[in-house]
């Protein structure tokens, strides 16, 4: 076996509600992989388990994580009263603060390592989220909408950005979103919840640019499957 | 030479609303000492137009005069050195337990239900009506004085801390997690620090019950203190020192107070808020 992550038959429920029913999913080394649904399907849910953050969930089935997983939110969640590069190398030791500075460099805030959190824009305090990710070099990286609570230019640097370093640091990736557009930009497979299961799952073809007759038919098949118009 | 025309844009309001400010404006760094000067200011003119009898109530210089002699005689130095030192042992000792306690009953389960019910249930006993006991369990002597300053500042520390600490963010601890955090950096990276606006809050109403408590303990029964020279002076009519004693705990709360809120600028200098 030589996935990264490994998921069987993982059931979670929250109260009375079923949210995920069985979910199996492989992921690869390397591999980046969006994972779309209807708003309520369990996206952030199947996210959150596999992040074990899902302390008061009932449920069963297994799943296999690396010991390095890193973890971004739709908030960049980065505490107020620690500096930018405090922030990127917490829980790390002493060692780490020239990685985090280079890691900083990286994500386009070098020189601003003594900031504080609220004197940098959302867009900004996303990217030290970011850097915070991967200066633990993550084997995997579980994303949960990062680019959610973004404006529209903002959002696509943050793709450029991130696109060009997962190609550098190679982490295999399960990205949440709900905008389809972004899974084709970004992902090498797509795979879609819907009532709890994994309804699709999709390659997309290395070829498939943004505005390609490919990506139009991927897009016209997401839609499809993420429900029927809401008005006609 | 070149010459230069000067262009000048007037700013234009388009909108005909007039703008709200609804924080205050910032404040000037002694503007805090306003209130203090004005009551000053109605003092000293009571005592120079005689309204106010010197037996009643001496004039505010007569302090100052008094303070003077009593520090040539070498009194007031040697009283405030000992009262100082017991308020600032009670503080110690007090936020000490304050804050392991406030850590103790925050974090962990049992904790919580065995100090928090504890902790509320003191809270309607006022600390004056526990120094009796103090008395009969510490006697009259220096443990027992800053036993109940230490009691007296325990409180306001504890609760100030122990409701900063349940009310740090949940995502904060999810990250901690997700960042695999151990439990010690844990605390010395989200819970401390989360704590440290509501152990602050805690520690300016605690260095206030410092005094307070010090104020009581000395006139019991002490042979030394700011409160003991008060005591004394009362006995022969001293107004005069009584009232230096009095100003003397004005400027060691306003002080103490001021050191606190020093502090807090410092220790939160990273958050932007409206008193500031």
């Amino acid at each position: 076996m030589n996935a990264v992550a490994q998921v069987r038959d993982l059931i979670r429920r929250y109260t009375l509600k079923g949210v995920l029913n069985g979910i199996d999913l492989d992921i690869a080394p390397g591999e980046f992989v969006a994972l779309l649904g209807p708003s309520g399907s369990g996206k952030s849910t199947l996210l959150r388990a596999l992040a074990s953050l899902d302390h008061e969930a009932e449920g069963s089935g297994t799943f296999h994580v690396p010991e390095r997983t890193s973890v971004i939110f739709q908030d960049a969640r980065l505490l107020p009263w620690m500096t930018i590069l405090d922030n990127v190398t917490l829980g790390l030791d002493g060692r780490a603060a020239d990685k985090g500075t280079a890691m900083l460099a990286e994500v386009g805030l070098a020189g601003r390592e003594t900031a504080w959190p609220h004197e940098l824009s959302g867009g900004e305090q996303q990217r030290v989220a970011l850097a915070r990710a991967l200066v633990r070099e993550p084997e995997l990286l579980l994303a949960d909408e990062p680019f959610g609570a973004l404006d529209a230019l903002t959002r696509s640097r943050m793709h450029a950005l991130l696109r060009r370093l997962s190609q550098v640091y190679d982490p295999a990736i399960l990205l949440v979103t709900h905008d389809i557009d972004e899974a084709i930009l970004l992902a090498d497979r797509i795979v879609m919840l819907e009532d709890g299961r994994l309804a699709l799952d999709i390659a997309v073809p290395r070829s498939a640019t943004a505005e390609g007759p490919e990506a139009s038919a991927l897009r016209k098949q997401l839609l499809a499957a993420l429900g029927p118009p809401q008005f006609a | 030479m070149n010459a230069q025309t000067e262009f000048r844009i007037e700013p234009v309001r388009l909108a005909s609303r007039p703008q709200r400010r609804l924080g205050p404006e910032r404040a000037a760094r002694w503007g805090i000492l306003l209130g203090p000067a004005l009551l000053l200011l109605y003092w000293g003119v009571l005592s120079v137009t005689g309204f106010l009898d010197p037996r009643i109530l001496p004039a505010p210089w007569t302090a100052v005069t008094t303070g003077i002699e009593l520090i040539r005689e070498g009194r007031l130095q040697e009283h405030l050195a000992v009262s100082t030192g017991r308020a600032l042992a009670g503080l110690a000792f007090g936020s000490i337990a304050a804050v392991t306690l406030a850590l103790l009953s925050g974090l962990t389960l049992l904790g919580g239900y065995v100090i928090d019910g504890l902790v509320q249930l003191k809270r309607g006993i006022p600390i004056l009506a526990l120094i009796p006991f103090m008395v009969l369990w510490f006697g009259i002597g220096e443990t027992m004085k800053v036993t109940v300053i230490a009691t007296a500042v325990f409180f306001p520390i504890y609760i100030q801390t122990h409701t900063a600490l349940r009310a740090i963010d949940i995502r904060y601890v999810e990250l901690a997690e997700t960042l695999r955090l151990s439990r010690w950096q844990f605390l010395r990276h989200v819970v401390l620090p989360g704590a440290m606006p509501g152990f602050l809050t805690g520690l300016r109403f605690g260095a206030t019950a410092a005094w307070l408590a010090l104020v009581v303990v000395e006139q019991l029964n002490a042979t030394s203190g700011i409160g003991y020279m008060v005591t004394l002076a009362r006995n022969y009519a001293q107004t005069d020192i009584m009232l230096v004693g009095l100003v003397i705990y004005a400027l060691l709360g306003f002080g103490s107070d001021a050191l606190v809120r020093l502090l807090e600028r410092h220790a939160l200098r990273w958050r932007r808020s409206l008193g500031r």
